[in-house]
């Protein structure tokens, strides 16, 4: 549990298996699901997240951690002695190590996303799983994806030469 | 010289903002995955998740192939409004232009690439490389571009054509447009402009809309003619006569543009005729303070993301852009090329002595995100 600092607002966040997070405001506010609900007075100090297990909501909370924007007195220091491509770099490459999870993980932190509006995390995981796209046969990328083929032969090979230039 | 872009197809985008796809999805109710195929398929059986998962595909190449994994990612895919945001959030790539000399009609225009380009283009890059040489006996020349379609000006001796070649479609052959209409020049009058001749996308095709004015000889009155060549049509159509008590002077020089059912078309010393296609009326506007058309130093091309105009204009080597809004002109960008110049050491063009250093505007791409400079 973070210690509570001086002067920054604290929220409880609960997952629906009963586990209690206490985070900032300013990083519980990186969702813009949760952002509302504050905003509109909606919430009290704590906020049940219904449907997203502690273990997601776990992995959903560090990302937020890293990714609220460093305000306030220790945010003005770090970004004096870090350039902002840096930091951006930085982000870049912790993102990469953050989404290598089995694709049952990965799935439900888009679903995590999609439901608390986080757009960093729902791009940078809709953009992994698309990579596959591009780097795998349509074979893999169905099976990846549990995907069923239904098309037959010959409307696949119609959509294939209509747009020939983008097989050749 | 004229230098004329290829650019992958693409929808004619409509504005929609980016966090629309987020407003349903907070109202979806989520339960704790049991298993693993469950959660995949709950994510791909959404709808919204499911595009916003397309949407990153990144490039038209893999966005087609994403388009066979199924036929729902088909539809989704092909879709005009989804399509309208791939493009909102992959901005198209200049992938090359064409050169050709118009000193020397014996050598035919050929592609060059911008590169570096990303590796999902290099398929695009190689089906554009293609050359006019079979046409060559028919004395062809490049008019312009649209949407992944090269318009070209045939001649054979007697006649002109306007041929229309697919580059990215080299299975298909080139299409003849059907001679442009021919009118009968009213007693009195002269023809002020004919051969104008300007494109939209129309579904999966373009539409052709040929543009005539006539004046009378006292220049006191004009009249203007439009045809319209639907995308599928074999004949030409009479859309509008317009008559206006103004006389109008139109220029070739900055070319007409078709924006939003509104051709612009450059006009006398500083003016900017508007025919407006649905509205069936013809406007006015002037320039911007100070701006006169001079030797290919303006250009107007058509704003994708603003209703309205952008026109460029070069000065000594100061290139400014404007944007015709709302009645107004805006200006947008004010770049100074005197830096380039240096950098790029062209002898002669290091001072802004007007008669050592002619600064022309070659082209502007569509929705004003290049353009091309002639120097020297």
């Amino acid at each position: 549990m973070a210690t509570r600092e001086a002067g920054k607002k604290m929220i409880m966040l609960k997952s629906p298996d009963g586990m209690e997070f206490e985070v900032e405001e300013a990083v519980a506010m990186e969702s813009q699901t949760i952002r509302k609900m504050i905003e509109d007075d909606c919430a009290d100090t704590a906020i049940l997240i219904p449907n997203i297990n502690s273990k997601i909501l776990s992995r959903v909370i560090e990302y937020c951690n890293k990714h609220v924007p460093t305000t306030g007195a220790t945010g003005a220091a770090a970004s004096d002695t870090v350039a902002p491509a840096a930091l951006a770099e930085d982000l870049k490459i912790w993102d990469a190590e953050f989404i290598k999870v089995n694709r049952a993980t990965r799935f439900d932190l888009i679903q995590a996303a999609s439901y608390l509006n986080i757009k960093g995390l729902l791009d940078l995981t809709s953009q992994t799983t698309i990579d596959t796209i591009s780097d795998n046969s349509l074979e893999e990328i169905r099976s990846f994806l549990s995907t069923k083929n239904d098309y037959l032969p010959e409307e696949e090979q119609t959509i294939r030469r209509e747009n020939q230039w983008a097989f050749q | 010289m004229d230098a004329l872009e290829a650019i992958p197809p693409r929808d004619d985008p409509e504005k929609k903002p980016c966090a629309d796809v987020y407003v349903d999805s907070q109202h979806h109710s989520l339960t704790t995955s049991t298993t693993d195929m469950d959660v995949v398929s709950k994510v791909l059986d959404d709808d919204n998740l499911l595009r916003e998962i397309i949407l990153c595909v990144g490039f038209p190449t893999t966005l087609v192939r994403a388009s066979l994994v199924c036929k729902r990612w088909y539809h989704h895919a092909s879709d005009r409004k989804f399509l309208s945001r791939f493009h909102e959030c992959n901005p198209s790539h200049l992938l090359g232009f064409y050169l050709e000399d118009t000193d020397d009609p014996s050598v035919a225009a050929h592609f060059f690439p911008m590169l570096p380009q990303p590796p999902e283009l290099a398929t695009v890059i190689r089906t554009a490389r293609f050359s006019l040489d079979p046409h060559r006996s028919e004395m062809s020349d490049m008019m312009g571009c649209r949407n992944g379609n090269v318009l070209i000006s045939l001649y054979d001796g007697r006649d002109f054509t306007v041929g229309v070649h697919s580059p990215l479609h080299p299975e298909r052959s080139l299409v003849v447009l059907p001679p442009f209409p021919e009118l009968q020049i009213q007693d009195g009058y002269f023809c002020g402009m004919n051969d104008l001749l300007l494109s939209k996308q129309e579904g999966d095709g373009l539409s052709y809309i040929y543009v005539l004015v006539e004046s009378t000889m006292e220049r006191t009155k004009s009249m203007v003619h439009i045809d319209v060549l639907r995308n599928g049509d074999t004949v030409w159509r009479r859309h509008l006569d317009l008559a206006t008590d103004r006389f109008l002077c139109p220029r070739f020089d900055p070319k007409a543009v078709l924006a939003d059912d509104k051709i612009y078309i450059a006009s006398a010393q500083s003016d900017i005729v508007v025919l407006d296609l649905m509205g069936s009326s013809i406007s006015t506007i002037t320039l911007p303070q100070g701006v006169e058309y001079g030797d290919r130093d303006t250009m107007l091309a058509w704003a994708n993301n603003a209703s309205g105009v952008y026109l460029s204009h070069a000065r000594k080597l100061q290139l400014c852009i404007w944007l015709h809004k709302g009645g107004n002109w805006l200006l947008v960008h004010s770049i100074c090329l005197r830096g380039m110049v240096a950098s790029l050491r062209m002898t002669g063009c290091e001072d802004e002595n007007e008669a050592t250093a002619p600064l022309r505007i070659n082209h502007v791409g569509d929705y004003d995100e290049f353009v091309f400079l002639e120097m020297g």
